[in-house]
């Protein structure tokens, strides 16, 4: 293996922290990318090569499912809307510290309540994910943002659950699961980008 | 014919329908057309039949016989309603593929592959709660990031019951299964207090997806909750408390949120998580009339879901959605619609000739654990008929007639069918509740 699984597992976690605390969509957007690869790495030495190679092709699809639409709304800056508004929740610092005592949380959580049968270094991984995914949903002020969050924290507990659960049907279903939520964002975000123009 | 009909018909037509959406004409008959067809298939299937597809069993029992018949009976009317009034583009080809999948959930003997099914299902709810470009996109997120948590609780359950068939004694798995489906189940149905992302929805999304989702896509959703009961005994300890508690609480909760709403949308959601809250008490009480009593309340909890939205529907296409900035006297234009507003209104709120007849049986169930909380059901359907007064101000209020046209003349006898099937279960619920008796004393988990 190309790196150990140390590595992998920190690589998550720079990744899921990226997706969380910078706005920028190109980087958040290459970050979720790396993020299935590395996934993809860290179920290759639990599962199957096969499977562990579908799993980064379906990050790549849903890569170019979310590229274009992204790409189209670029610079545009967000509608007025009261709930919308740049507050103290959402500037960088208070997202850095917060995604810190996340990670922290999520940490202690696994060494307080241990997941019975899998590798320590999935269940820290997974953790992680889950958890980094529900702050970025937190703090996401648009489908764009809450989306990256929704499919960091469903690649989180597909982590873990395909360690106890290798049925290749499952799998295909989870990964439909992530498709079609995928799917959704483009969509809303194109709502959100029309509802943009018809305001201005 | 084998019942995987019923899952691959729906998906088969969907492309078809897709090409003409755009002709509602065309769209809309071959939809119901669909439905209906699945609707007989369903009704003419024999029952008690297993299919094994990709080595997983699909079941067609009696219950579900009656859950899809429900399902597909009722798709018909939201497409033949669809047809003169757009509930978005998407609609038509869209619910079709839901519907092949909620099939797919409610007959597929493996608790995992139904929740996928059903998360599936709720995903592509999303693309018609948006409807088109008026809608708040944030709305439909925010019904996503509840779904997909519910859902992840739900699968994660279901490693957890394998942990409790290898250790059967250990009570910490035991709890952590019943932690882990509360919590899917609460989300996923919205029940008090996971119930906030359901007002918005019900608000912005087009009338015939809210209903669709509430009245269809839940029942859905508890069917699974039945079909666990039935099949894992080792719930019965812990569950039923914990269904008695968090029902009453969401009878209650819905009630006061329901007394204190005006809004028709929201107070569509507060009603009918209200009424959820008494099927949810019905089913903890584990009792042969109780059960059956949930069943028969859930599907008039469905008419009354479909009879509202429909009503509300017409009324504010007509004369648009905020209720402050309608004319007055909107009964003088739409007397069906008002009708029906208001009966399913009062169906909602349980009163007498409608939906009081199928609350009976659930207050019966639940007087030999507490008398004070039958009466606190009670005063939940008091709040829901307040919120349905107070909602009625400029629709009855005195005005010269608004402009505009009267119902479309298929709504108006949907409407008025929906108003005596709702009085004909209300004066005779026998009809209903008989067979349902004799339905769920086959389940393991009714005593007497």
């Amino acid at each position: 293996m190309v790196f150990s699984a140390e590595q992998l597992v920190w690589g998550l976690l720079f990744t899921a922290g990226l997706i969380a605390v910078v706005e920028e969509w190109r980087i958040s957007l290459f970050a979720l990318l790396i993020q299935y690869v590395l996934v993809g790495f860290l179920l290759s030495g639990s599962l199957s090569p096969s499977l562990a190679l579908a799993k980064i092709a379906m990050g790549g699809m849903i890569f170019f499912i979310l590229y274009p639409t992204t790409w189209r709304g670029r610079g545009k800056p967000p509608v007025r809307i009261a709930s919308q508004e740049r507050t103290l929740a959402t500037t960088f610092p208070l997202r850095l510290v917060g995604s810190v005592l996340i990670v922290l949380v999520a940490y202690g959580l696994l060494h307080q309540y241990p997941w019975e049968g899998v590798a320590p270094h999935l269940a820290l991984a997974s953790n992680f994910l889950m958890a980094m995914g529900l702050w970025t949903v937190i703090l996401g002020r648009g489908p764009f943002r809450m989306g990256l969050g929704l499919l960091t924290f469903q690649t989180g507990f597909e982590l873990l659950f395909t360690t106890w659960e290798r049925s290749l049907l499952v799998a295909g279903l989870l990964g439909l699961v992530n498709i079609l939520l995928a799917l959704t964002i483009p969509y809303l975000k194109a709502v959100e980008l029309a509802r943009r123009r018809v305001e201005r | 014919m084998t019942p995987l009909w019923i899952i691959v018909v729906p998906w088969v037509m969907a492309p078809w329908v897709y090409l003409f959406r755009r002709h509602s004409t065309i769209a809309t008959f071959l939809s119901a057309g669909t439905a209906l067809s699945v609707a007989i298939i369903c009704f003419l299937l024999p029952p008690d039949q297993t299919v094994s597809v990709l080595g997983r069993g699909l079941l067609f029992d009696p219950w579900r016989r009656w859950l899809l018949l429900l399902l597909f009976a009722g798709a018909v009317l939201l497409f033949l309603y669809s047809w003169h009034l757009s509930q978005g583009w998407s609609f038509f080809p869209f619910l079709l593929v839901t519907l092949g999948l909620l099939a797919g959930s409610a007959m597929v003997d493996n608790f995992l592959l139904a929740v996928l099914l059903l998360e599936l299902a709720g995903i592509i709810l999303a693309f018609l709660i948006q409807g088109g470009p008026r809608a708040d996109p944030r709305v439909a997120m925010g019904y996503l990031v509840p779904l997909i948590v519910a859902g992840s609780c739900l699968i994660f359950s279901t490693h957890l019951f394998d942990l409790v068939a290898l250790y059967p004694e250990d009570p910490l798995s035991v709890r952590l299964a019943v932690t882990a489906l509360t919590l899917g189940f609460g989300i996923l149905l919205a029940v008090v207090p996971f119930h906030l992302f359901l007002p918005a929805v019900t608000q912005e999304a087009p009338p015939m997806v809210a209903t669709f989702l509430l009245g269809f896509y839940q029942v859905v959703a508890l069917s699974l909750m039945v079909g666990l009961l039935d099949r894992q005994p080792w719930l019965k300890s812990e569950a039923f408390n914990v269904l008695l508690v968090a029902g009453f609480i969401t009878a209650l909760g819905g009630g006061l949120f329901a007394f204190l709403e005006r809004a028709p949308g929201r107070l569509l959601a507060y009603g009918t998580i209200s009424n959820l809250g008494l099927v949810l008490i019905g089913l903890g009480s584990a009792s042969g009339v109780g059960v059956a009593g949930a069943i028969a309340h859930l599907i008039n909890r469905s008419l009354a879901i479909v009879l509202v939205a429909m009503s509300w529907g017409v009324i504010s296409e007509r004369y648009g959605g905020e209720r402050s900035a309608m004319p007055w006297g909107v009964a003088r234009a739409l007397p069906w619609a008002t009708f029906g507003y208001i009966l399913g209104g009062l169906t909602l709120a349980g009163f007498p000739l409608t939906g009081f007849a199928t609350r009976w049986p659930i207050y019966l169930a639940l007087l030999p654990y507490n008398p004070l909380c039958t009466f606190g059901l009670i005063l939940g359907g008091l709040g829901i008929a307040w919120g349905y007064l107070r909602s009625l101000t400029p629709i009855l209020g005195r005005g010269e007639r608004p402009p505009g046209g009267r119902e479309p003349l298929l709504v108006a006898v949907m409407i008025v069918t929906l108003v005596g099937t709702s009085f004909l279960l209300g004066i005779y619920p026998d009809y209903l509740l008989e067979p349902l008796r004799n339905m769920v004393e086959g389940f393991s988990f009714v005593a007497g």
